[in-house]
C-alpha cells in the first residue's frame, strides 16, 4: 500500500491500496513513514517497506 | 502500479518458462507444493499451471487461513455473535464459512450483530465508539496477520478499552508442513514457501524441511513472475542435487525475519498445546492463544462457547484438497452443490482457497480442453 498521510498519530498512517481504498494502518513495526512510500501491509499492520 | 507490473511481464514469463522446460528431465515427474493460498490464487489467475511442462505438477498446500478453520470454531464464533450484548467483527472472508448449523452471514440475517472489518484496528474503533457493547474480533490467519492482532491488543490494553476482546484462531505454518511431510499419503519434491509468512518469521524456520526431510524450499513472492522463478529455482536445485532454503522474495524476506513483529507476537500470544485443522486434524503446537498477560482480552474466557469438534459434511472433500491429495475439480460437489455463492466447504469460500481460485479462473481452461469441471 502507498502512504498518503503519515501524520495520523499514535503510530498510524493512512494508506491507499491497489483497489483505491484508503485505510488506517498501524506503523508501529516499521517506524516513521513518508507520503509516497510503499509498505507491505497485512490486516492493517505495516510489516515492512517495499525495497526501492 | 510500481512493483506489480514488472512482475507480470509476459515476455519475461515465457523466458522463465523456457528455463523451466530445460530443467525437466524427460520421463520424470515433479510434485511441488505451493504452501500459501495467495500462491494458489496467482497460479490459477495467471494460468501458471497451464504454462508448465508435462510432468511438473503443483499441489495446493494448507496455507489458506479461512480454509483450515474447522467447523467447530465457526460454531463457537456464531455462539458468541448470538449474544445480544456482542458485536462480532471479522474479515469478509469469514462470513460465508459454514459451521455445523449455518454461517455467520446466516446468524447476521437472524439478527446477530456481525460486522465486517478491514483490520482489527477497525474493530477496536468500534469498541471505542460503543462502550455499552462487547466487541469481539474474530482473529484468523498465519504469522502474517497475527502481528496486526497483537499490535491492536497491545493498543487496547494501553488505552484501557475494556469492552474489546479477541477470539484467537491464529495458526503457525511450520507444524502443518511437518504433519504433511510425516504423512505417507503424499510424496512431494519441493516447496514453494510462503513469502508473506516468511517476511515475519524469516526463511530460517523452513530449514527443517531441507535438513530433516531432504526437500528443497524456495520462499516466493506472489506475482506471476515470482512464482515462475520459484519453480525454476526449485527445479534447478533438483537437477543439481542441491537441497536448500532459497529466497526468491529477497525484496521482502530476510533469513531472520521481522524482529519487531516477532517481539509483539511473543508478548501477546502463547502457543497452544494443540489446535484442530480442517482436513489435517489436531496438530500439536500449531495454534496461538492469548498469553496470560492478555487473558482479560480473550473472548473465549469471557463468553461461553460450545467448543465442540464437528465432522465435515460427508460430501465435502476439502480435507483431501488441503492435504494435496485431490484437485478441486475431483471433489464430487465442486461447481455443482458447492459454489462460491453457496459453499459447502471452506476451500470454496476464500479467494485464496484452491476450490474458489480454480472455480473463478481454472475451470474455463479445463472446459476448453474437454475435461468435465
Amino acid at each position: 500500500m502507498r502512504v498518503v498521510h503519515a501524520g495520523a498519530g499514535r503510530d498510524l498512517a493512512v494508506c491507499i491500496g491497489e483497489d483505491g481504498a484508503r485505510h488506517e494502518v498501524d506503523i508501529t513495526i516499521v517506524g516513521a513513514v513518508r507520503p509516497g512510500e510503499m509498505l507491505i501491509v497485512h490486516a492493517g499492520a505495516a510489516l515492512g517497506r517495499e525495497a526501492a | 502500479m510500481r512493483f506489480a507490473s514488472e512482475f507480470r511481464d509476459a515476455e519475461l514469463g515465457r523466458a522463465v518458462r523456457r528455463e523451466i522446460a530445460a530443467l525437466v528431465r524427460p520421463g520424470r515427474s515433479y510434485k511441488l507444493m505451493e504452501v500459501c493460498g495467495g500462491h494458489t490464487h496467482t497460479i490459477y489467475r495467471y494460468g501458471i499451471d497451464a504454462m508448465l511442462p508435462e510432468g511438473v505438477e503443483l499441489v495446493h498446500g494448507p496455507g489458506c487461513p479461512v480454509c483450515v478453520l474447522p467447523m467447530g470454531r465457526v460454531d463457537d464464533a456464531i455462539a458468541i455473535a448470538e449474544d445480544p450484548a456482542v458485536i462480532l467483527t471479522c474479515f469478509g472472508d469469514m462470513l460465508r464459512v459454514p459451521g455445523s448449523a449455518g454461517s455467520l452471514l446466516e446468524a447476521k440475517a437472524r439478527g446477530a450483530d456481525v460486522r465486517v472489518v478491514y483490520s482489527p484496528l477497525d474493530a477496536l474503533a468500534i469498541a471505542r465508539a460503543t462502550p455499552d457493547r462487547e466487541v469481539v474480533f474474530l482473529a484468523i490467519g498465519f504469522e502474517t496477520t497475527a502481528p496486526s492482532t497483537a499490535l491492536t491488543l497491545r493498543r487496547a490494553r494501553t488505552e484501557g478499552v475494556g469492552n474489546f476482546t479477541c477470539m484467537c484462531n491464529h495458526v503457525t505454518i511450520a507444524p502443518p508442513l511437518r504433519a504433511l511431510l510425516d504423512s505417507p499419503e503424499l510424496e512431494l519434491d519441493g516447496f514453494i514457501g510462503p513469502g508473506h509468512v516468511a517476511s515475519v518469521i524469516g526463511a530460517r524456520p523452513f530449514d527443517f524441511i531441507t535438513r530433516e526431510y531432504g526437500r528443497p524450499v524456495v520462499i516466493s513472492g506472489f506475482e506471476p513472475l515470482d512464482v515462475l522463478q520459484s519453480i525454476q529455482m526449485l527445479l534447478a536445485q533438483l537437477a543439481q542435487g542441491r537441497c536448500e532454503v532459497a529466497n526468491q522474495y529477497t525484496r521482502i524476506v530476510t533469513w531472520e525475519g521481522n524482529e519487531r513483529a516477532q517481539e509483539v507476537m511473543e508478548e501477546v500470544f502463547s502457543v497452544r498445546e494443540s489446535f484442530e485443522w480442517r482436513g489435517l486434524g489436531e496438530i500439536p503446537h500449531s495454534g496461538l492463544r492469548l498469553s496470560d498477560a492478555y487473558a482479560s482480552f480473550d473472548a473465549e474466557l469471557r463468553h461461553a462457547v460450545p467448543g465442540r469438534r464437528v465432522q465435515d459434511p460427508p460430501a465435502c472433500e476439502c480435507g483431501a484438497v488441503l492435504r494435496g491429495l485431490i484437485k478441486p475439480w475431483e471433489c464430487r460437489v465442486f461447481g455443482t452443490a458447492c459454489t462460491p455463492e453457496r459453499p459447502i466447504g471452506t476451500c470454496m469460500v476464500s479467494p485464496e482457497g484452491a476450490c474458489a481460485a480454480y472455480y473463478n479462473y481454472g475451470r474455463y481452461e479445463r472446459e476448453r480442453e474437454g475435461v468435465p469441471s
